[in-house]
């Protein structure tokens, strides 16, 4: 009996309760008691939550006039005249108010514009890669390798990878390799830089939704140096004329160092911007195979690998798979270079925001930074809101009396509330239409911070959400002044007695806390960003960064038999002072591999190093100090292929004393073996999130692929002039491509100068949203202590203390926000410093700095109105009654 | 006063509470149709045509036959009135009509 009571399912209480308030007393009988009926019935056929929902839709389908049951005390109401004279009082009070309307609406309007702004880039970072219909079922194999002496995660794979999974696994069905190279490219005697050049398989098409405009998706890419032109790089080239079956000469897989020809197979269209690999040309895969015939093994790892899965199939099982069909591939070969590899599949979707591993194929966002900037977007509107919400609430006083007469009039609450809601609603779509101004106005600069060149701002579904968006944010602010004044009492307050002390005044200097902590918190925020990258800037890096011209030669056969005459020419300028070669550049990793070699007792150790092979030149040149032994020597015929330098961290990592006891080490290193020679102080051959890691340098043969100049003090284009002049004369048919090694330092922290650009500019935001708050309450507050301001001076005060008293109490504010502001920026900016190998300690000064400044501002917002309160004749302000 | 004339729909509610005749209430009228129609109704169209055919005078309506499986619920049972019959008749009478007018040889498949 009792389990049957409990087994009894009865419908959704607050289902039930709804339809009890809407339905006439009378149908509600019928109308309940079928569908309590109902609901016993689908519990059974359907189960109880099908049912519920049922139940709650069909409470919801009986919302129909004929049921709803009627209000008793309504009388009709003519609503639009009602409205309509809302909107006349709430441009009324804007003409009144002009001073404080316009502070209103500005703020407001910057809040909107700097949050849509924000809004637009984060739906533009989340929507990466989304374009592809196979999206989800992409996945790229990425790897984990471990060797003795450290793992680290790379998202590139080897050549066979994509056949073999293929092949192995019947839920792949269909896999694609990418390389991404850069190389120089010739028509008609005149060459260009290409950077985005993709090398890929047929399967590209299948895979990837881009399209083929020219050209059969069936055949091109099919054979060897085969080429196809994004629509931008054809007209590049080739203009009006038709480019399928031109060819191109590029310098990228060309047996002779001369360039080989690639014929135009196919047009294809611009890569879309919110793809997370881009190119302008894309080379057949075929040419790299036949170009590098030896290098198709499981251990040439450089390429990347995405795959196809197969409708309904689970990337956890075919990942729990993978070892297995890495063991028996590579399983012998692991053992004997004892490298591990374990594969992992990362969805094609998540590559951009989520995948920070080494060798990525292009930039990658951050999530960190999404939340981030959408925190402060948040918090800007916040802001903006909260001026309005203190300018009403401090502007409330003044209206009470209009209050209190439509109150005697016979006004109800909710419609002095309806029409303060009006008025903060209009306001708000007036600052909504100013920020769409404002958006056109800055749309350049914001392309040049964020980087996004073809984002359209307003297109899309973002005007959709714009009105909403505005009238919440007119509801949001306008809703506690609105109420607060509503609360007033007819009687007290037409006798004049409605206290501003008592009506929001903790509150309203509870959010100019809240405005000035956030300000704060952002601006030392900021102090600290600038001086980590000022830190940066600055480091010894090990060697003189400055004056280095760097050269490439790109594979250039000339360059590589004309190399001496170049050099030896060069070196006759006055402007030249030295001349290194190398086969990377520095600054941005290099390759590593295996060495073993003896500890001081003579037993043998491995570690895994880097590698740098360089000319004897090469440390002259970039001005890397000697610890101990010497430099490589063109005299001694053995250093070519048995001297090695090793850097201090090696020194370190393979256990000896110090530098004087590595000389004369034996070391082998891939089957090269000699002795090491010397020692070389740690030099950053890395970005600074990078500690310095064992490297050695070894003589090259004569492949290099760098060519570094050191110039003395002189003016940029004479330099590039000089140089310029040499590369010509002795190199007529290539390309001179040049850098400098700063400038390519910078670059390495693009990602951080754009966050902290970004950074400064919203900080500067919030500061001028608060400011201007700041300034329309003061002007507010001092109005109120006319009166006041007028004896104190009648009594004796002077000016200066005037202004003192006033601002007293803003001071006070901002002080109480400082102390917030210290410990979320500390922690804030902890975090971000952690990814930096070499960073600085957070001190005392930004926050000195953000917070003399900003006290520095608010004295001057506050004293601009103090000072004219305070100077003014006390007759005047006491007279006035 | 609403107009008398009887929709598709009407028509079928107005013919299921004569059927059901002394069971004739929201829930049993809309299981009845669905079984002979098989269409699937929801239960606010059939009580809203209710309504809609006892303000037009078909139905005459009173409360009874609470039951524990409406949870003490009372129905709204329903009745034919005369006029309700009277306009059932006479829809069948001008179907009747219109039947016999088409012209027998569309039955018999011809073409024009």
């Amino acid at each position: 009996m009792n389990d049957d009571i409990k087994n009894k399912k009865t419908p959704p209480r607050l289902a039930n309760r709804f339809l009890r308030w809407y339905c006439r007393p009378e149908l509600l009988d019928e109308v309940a008691g079928d569908l309590y009926e109902l609901f016993q019935r689908r519990v059974v056929d359907k189960g109880i939550w099908k049912a519920k929902a049922l139940y709650w839709l069909n409470v919801l389908m009986f919302l129909h006039p004929d049921y709803i049951r009627k209000r008793e005390y309504s009388y009709p109401v003519n609503h639009i005249a009602m409205y309509k004279h809302y909107f006349t009082i709430a441009l009324r009070t804007m003409k009144r108010q002009k001073g404080y309307t316009l502070i209103n609406i500005l703020g407001l309007s910057v809040g909107i514009a700097a949050f849509l702004l924000i809004v637009r880039w984060v739906q533009d970072e989340l929507s990466f890669d989304r374009f592809h219909t196979k999206a989800d079922r992409i996945y790229r194999v990425s790897s984990q390798v471990t060797t003795d002496t450290e793992t680290f995660s790379q998202a590139v794979t080897s050549p066979p990878v994509a056949l073999e999974t293929q092949r192995y696994f019947p839920e792949v069905e269909n896999a694609v390799r990418l390389d991404m190279n850069d190389a120089i490219v010739e028509l008609d005697k005149e060459k260009w830089k290409e950077d985005r050049i993709l090398l890929t398989d047929l399967s590209f098409f299948e895979i990837f939704d881009f399209h083929l405009l020219r050209g059969d998706v069936r055949t091109a890419l099919n054979a060897p140096y085969q080429i196809i032109l994004s629509e931008t790089t054809a007209r590049k080239y080739f203009g009006d004329s038709d480019p399928m079956g031109q060819t191109l000469r590029i310098y990228a897989y060309d047996p002779g160092g001369n360039g080989a020809d690639y014929k135009v197979v196919g047009i294809i269209e611009d890569c879309p911007a919110s793809s997370h690999f881009q190119y302008d040309l894309l080379i057949s895969f075929k040419t790299y195979e036949t170009y590098n015939p030896d290098r198709l093994g499981w251990f040439n790892n450089g390429l990347y690998t995405y795959l196809l899965l197969r409708e309904g199939a689970s990337p956890q099982a075919l990942e729990a798979k993978l070892p297995q069909f890495l063991e028996l591939f590579m399983g012998e070969g692991m053992k004997q270079y004892q490298t591990f590899h374990t594969y992992t599949l990362q969805p094609l979707k998540d590559i951009y925001l989520h995948s920070e591993l080494r060798s990525e194929i292009g930039a990658t966002g951050s999530v960190g930074y999404i939340i981030l900037f959408l925190t402060i977007g948040v918090f800007i509107l916040v802001l903006a809101c909260i001026n309005y919400i203190n300018l009403a609430t401090a502007l409330a006083i003044q209206k009470t009396k209009e209050v209190g007469v439509r109150k005697v009039m016979g006004a109800l609450r909710k419609q002095l509330v309806g029409q303060y809601l009006v008025e903060s609603v209009c306001v708000a779509l007036i600052a909504l239409g100013v920020a769409l101004l404002m958006i056109e106005g800055i749309k350049p600069f914001f392309y040049t911070v964020t980087g996004k060149f073809n984002l359209s701002l307003l297109g899309g579904n973002v005007l959709y959400f714009l009105i909403p968006l505005a009238i919440l944010i007119g509801i949001v602010s306008g809703i506690f002044p609105a109420l607060l004044l509503s609360r007033a009492l007819p009687a007290t307050v037409l006798k004049g007695q409605f206290h501003p002390k008592r009506s929001g005044d903790t509150l309203r200097k509870g959010l100019v806390m809240f405005q000035f902590a956030i300000s704060l918190t952002l601006i030392c925020g900021l102090l600290i960003v600038h001086e980590q990258m000022q830190y940066i800037r600055q480091k010894d890096l090990g060697y003189d960064k400055d004056r280095l011209l760097i050269l490439r030669e790109n594979g250039s056969q000339e360059v590589k038999d004309h190399f001496e005459a170049f050099k030896n020419d060069l070196l006759q300028q006055p402007l030249i002072q030295s001349v290194g070669c190398s086969n990377s550049m520095i600054g941005g990793g290099l390759g590593n591999s295996l060495a073993t070699t003896e500890d001081n007792k003579g037993n043998p150790v491995s570690s895994s190093i880097n590698k740098l092979h360089v000319d004897a030149d090469f440390t002259t040149t970039y001005g890397i100090t000697f610890l101990a032994g010497r430099n490589f020597s063109g005299e001694i015929a053995s250093d070519a292929t048995e001297a090695f330098i090793v850097n201090e961290a090696a020194v370190r990592a393979f256990g000896w004393p110090d530098a004087e006891s590595a000389i004369g080490k034996k070391f082998n290193q891939n089957g090269e073996e000699g002795h090491i020679i010397g020692v070389v102080q740690n030099f950053h051959y890395n970005s600074l999130f990078h500690v310095v890691e064992p490297l050695f340098l070894a003589l090259g043969d004569r492949y290099y692929s760098r060519i570094t100049i050191r110039y003395r003090p002189a003016d940029l284009n004479q330099v590039l002039s000089v140089v310029g002049q040499s590369w010509k004369r002795h190199f007529p048919n290539s390309l001179m491509d040049y850098s400098f090694q700063d400038e390519s330092l910078e670059s390495q922290y693009k990602a951080e100068q754009r966050f902290s650009q970004i950074g400064s500019t919203f900080t500067a935001l919030s500061m001028l949203i608060a400011c201007l708050g700041l300034f329309g309450l003061t002007s507010f507050t001092t109005r109120q202590r006319t009166k006041e301001i007028g004896i104190r001076k009648v009594l004796g005060a002077s000016t200066t203390q005037i202004l003192l008293l006033l601002s007293r109490e803003f001071i006070k504010l901002v002080l109480v926000a400082l102390l917030l502001a210290v410990p979320l920026a500390c922690l804030g900016m902890e975090a971000w410093l952690e990814d930096f190998a070499y960073r600085i300690t957070i001190g005392v000064w930004p926050f000195i700095i953000a917070g003399g400044s900003t006290l520095l501002v608010v004295w001057l917002t506050v004293s601009y109105q103090s000072v004219k309160a305070a100077s003014a004749n006390p007759v005047a302000s006491l007279r006035s009654e | 006063m609403k107009g008398t004339n009887l929709g598709e729909f009407e028509e079928l509610v107005l013919l299921t509470v004569g059927i059901l005749y002394d069971d004739a209430y929201g829930l049993a009228i809309m299981d009845e149709i669905e079984k002979r129609t098989g269409r699937s109704l929801t239960i606010s169209s059939v009580h809203k045509a209710l309504m809609r055919l006892e303000q037009k005078g078909f139905l005459h309506s009173f409360m009874g036959g609470a039951t524990e499986a409406r949870g003490g619920r009372n129905k709204r049972l329903f009745t034919m009135t005369n006029t309700g019959k009277q306009a059932l008749k006479e829809a069948k009478e001008l179907r009747n009509q219109m039947w016999q007018a088409i012209p027998k040889v569309v039955w018999e498949g011809g073409n024009i």
